[in-house]
C-alpha cells in the first residue's frame, strides 16, 4: 500500500497536483526522460543592440555513448515563440560552435530562444540532456559566456520517431508565491538587463520588484534593470532564473542570476 | 553549508559579494561571515570585519587571497573554539536544495575600468569530502584568439593540507597526455593555457582530487569567466555515474601508464 502511494505520488499528475497547491512541490519534473530522450536548456539567442551569439556545443552522445553517426538539429524561435530556423548538422566535433548573428537570421536584429536536441538511431539506457555555453559578444568584442540554465524541452533521440517537442518540464503553481531575490547587488553599472523565459507552455505572470510582467508559454523578454540595486522576481513559475546583461560603457558581464 | 572563495591575481582585481539572504529572500541576521584557512595544519576561523550592508557583505581585492575561504554561520555553532582539525558543516544556511536554485555569492574579476566578469563562486560542503577526478572540456569556454587564457582551479578539502597533486591535459581521442601541471589542495590554482592545447578534443582531468575549474579569457583588455558543468549533468538516467566512471577510469589507465613509463 505504502508502494503504491509512493509510486501514485510521482505520477506525472500527482506532480502537477503538487506543484498547482504548493504540496511538495517538484521544479523540475525529469519523470519518464530517463531513456532515450534529449533534452535541451532554452538558451538566449540575441542579435540586437550589436549583440551577436556564440553557442559552443558537445557531442553528448560521441562523448559518453561512443556513438557515431550521430547529429544534431537546433531551432530558433524568436521572442514570441514564433519558428525562424531550423537547422540538421551531421557530423560534428566532440566540441563544435556556431555563431548566431543577423546574417545567419537573415538580417533579423531581436532576441529569442533556441533549442539543441541530439540524434541517434541507435538507442541508449539514458537521456541526454545538452546544457552547453552560450557566448555574448558586444560590439565585435570578446565574448561572456555562460553555462545552460534550465532544462526546458524535450523530444525523442530517435529522430525516426515522430514526436513533438514538449515544454513540461518547470512546474507552475497557482498562486504567485515563487521568490527568486538574485544574490548580487547592482551597482556602478552603466545598464543592466534581465532576460526571462517562460520554460513552460502556459501563460505565467511575475513581478520584477514592483512591476507585473505577463509571458506566454515558451516567450521571452529582456527587462531593463537599470534603475534596481536588487531585483526580486515574485511568480507563480518555480524555476524562474533569469540571465543578466551588465554593462559598463562598452564592457559586459552577462552571468547567471 | 556552502563555502565562497577568490582569485587572486596580479592583474586582475577580484570582489566577492556574499549575500545575507537565501533566494527566496529568508534572511536570518544572525548568520555572520566568517574566514577560514590554514595555519599550523590546523583551521584557524575567525569573524570578518568588512563593508557590508542590510543585505549583502562586501569583500574587497586586498580582503581577497588563493587560499581564504568564507562561509556564513551563527556565532554560537563556530562557539569560542576558532581551531579545527577538519573543516566543519556548521549549519544548512547556504545549502543546495532540489527545489531552489543553488545559494550563490557573486566574485567579480575586473581590469580597472575595463573588462569585468563575475562568477557564483559557490564551493558545497560536501564536495571537500570528497576525493577523485574532475573532467572538463579545454576548448569550450576558452578562446584560441585571446590575448590570454587561463584556467583557474579551485580545491577545497576538509583536511588542513597541502597537498600536491597534478591536473593533465589529455587528448580523449588519440588517448595522450599532452601536458600536466602541479596544484595543490585548498587553494585556486592558476593555470595559463597555452593556444595549441585549446581543442575539441582536449580534457583537463585531476589527478585524485576534486574541485570547481573555472575558465577565464582576456582579449583586449575584455573578460570572460564561467564555470564547466561536472559530466553527470549532461546525463538524465540510471547509468550515468556508470558511464562517466568509465570514461574516468579509461583517463586514469592512459595517465598511470605514462607514469609507470617515466
Amino acid at each position: 500500500m505504502k508502494l503504491l502511494i509512493k509510486k501514485l505520488a510521482k505520477s506525472n499528475l500527482a506532480i502537477k497536483f503538487r506543484n498547482l497547491t504548493g504540496f511538495r512541490p517538484v521544479a523540475l519534473n525529469s519523470n519518464k526522460l530517463m531513456q532515450n530522450f534529449s533534452i535541451s536548456d532554452g538558451f538566449l539567442w540575441r542579435t540586437d543592440n550589436y549583440f551577436k551569439t556564440n553557442f559552443r556545443y558537445s557531442d553528448l552522445l560521441k562523448i559518453f555513448y561512443n556513438k557515431n553517426n550521430t547529429s544534431i538539429e537546433i531551432q530558433f524561435y524568436d521572442k514570441n515563440n514564433n519558428l525562424i530556423k531550423k537547422i540538421d548538422k551531421l557530423n560534428i566535433n566532440l566540441s563544435d560552435n556556431l555563431t548566431i548573428d543577423k546574417k545567419f537570421l537573415n538580417g533579423l536584429e531581436d532576441y529569442g530562444i533556441f533549442y539543441i536536441y541530439h540524434k541517434s538511431t541507435e538507442q541508449i539506457n539514458s537521456s541526454v540532456r545538452n546544457s552547453c555555453y552560450t557566448g555574448f559578444s558586444y560590439k565585435d568584442q570578446l565574448e561572456s559566456y555562460v553555462h545552460g540554465n534550465c532544462p526546458t524541452s524535450y523530444k525523442s533521440l530517435n529522430p525516426n520517431i515522430n514526436m513533438n517537442v514538449t515544454h513540461d518540464i518547470v512546474g507552475l503553481s497557482l498562486y504567485m508565491n515563487q521568490i527568486y531575490k538574485i544574490q548580487r547587488y547592482f551597482e556602478n553599472l552603466s545598464k543592466s538587463e534581465i532576460f526571462i523565459q517562460n520554460p513552460t507552455s502556459k501563460n505565467i505572470k511575475f513581478l520584477i520588484n514592483k512591476t507585473i510582467y505577463e509571458l506566454n508559454g515558451k516567450c521571452c523578454i529582456i527587462i531593463d534593470t537599470t534603475e534596481l540595486n536588487e531585483i526580486k522576481i515574485t511568480s507563480n513559475c518555480y524555476f524562474l532564473r533569469p540571465l543578466i546583461f551588465c554593462y559598463k560603457n562598452n564592457y559586459i558581464d552577462v552571468h547567471h542570476g | 553549508m556552502n563555502f565562497f572563495f577568490s582569485i587572486n591575481n596580479e592583474k586582475l582585481d577580484c570582489s566577492l559579494t556574499i549575500p545575507k539572504f537565501k533566494n527566496n529572500e529568508q534572511i536570518n541576521k544572525k548568520y555572520i561571515l566568517f574566514s577560514s584557512q590554514i595555519k599550523n595544519n590546523k583551521w584557524l576561523i575567525e569573524e570578518v570585519t568588512c563593508q557590508n550592508n542590510e543585505n549583502f557583505y562586501f569583500l574587497k581585492n586586498l580582503d581577497l587571497d588563493n587560499h581564504k575561504i568564507f562561509f556564513l554561520a551563527k556565532k554560537e555553532e563556530v562557539k569560542r573554539e576558532n581551531i579545527f582539525l577538519e573543516l566543519q558543516n556548521f549549519n544548512n544556511y547556504t545549502d543546495n536544495t532540489d527545489i531552489m536554485p543553488d545559494f550563490r555569492s557573486n566574485m567579480k574579476i575586473e581590469i580597472k575600468n575595463k573588462g569585468f566578469s563575475s562568477y557564483q563562486a559557490d564551493y558545497p560542503y560536501n564536495l571537500s569530502l570528497k576525493t577523485g577526478n574532475v573532467l572538463s572540456p579545454v576548448s569550450t569556454l576558452l578562446n584560441r584568439s585571446a590575448d590570454k587564457n587561463i584556467i583557474f582551479f579551485k580545491n577545497i578539502y576538509f583536511k588542513p593540507v597541502k597537498k600536491e597533486f597534478f591536473i593533465y591535459f589529455v587528448d580523449v581521442n588519440k588517448k595522450k597526455i599532452l601536458h600536466k601541471v602541479k596544484a595543490f589542495t585548498n587553494q585556486t590554482n592558476q593555470i595559463n593555457v597555452e593556444s595549441e592545447l585549446i581543442q575539441s578534443q582536449n580534457y583537463i582531468f585531476t589527478g585524485g582530487y576534486l574541485g570547481i575549474p573555472i575558465y577565464v579569457c582576456i582579449k583586449n583588455d575584455h573578460l570572460s569567466m564561467e564555470h564547466t558543468h561536472p559530466p553527470h549533468l549532461y546525463i538524465w538516467g540510471y547509468d550515468k555515474f556508470e558511464k562517466i566512471e568509465k570514461i574516468k577510469k579509461e583517463i586514469n589507465e592512459i595517465i598511470n601508464k605514462k607514469v609507470s613509463k617515466i
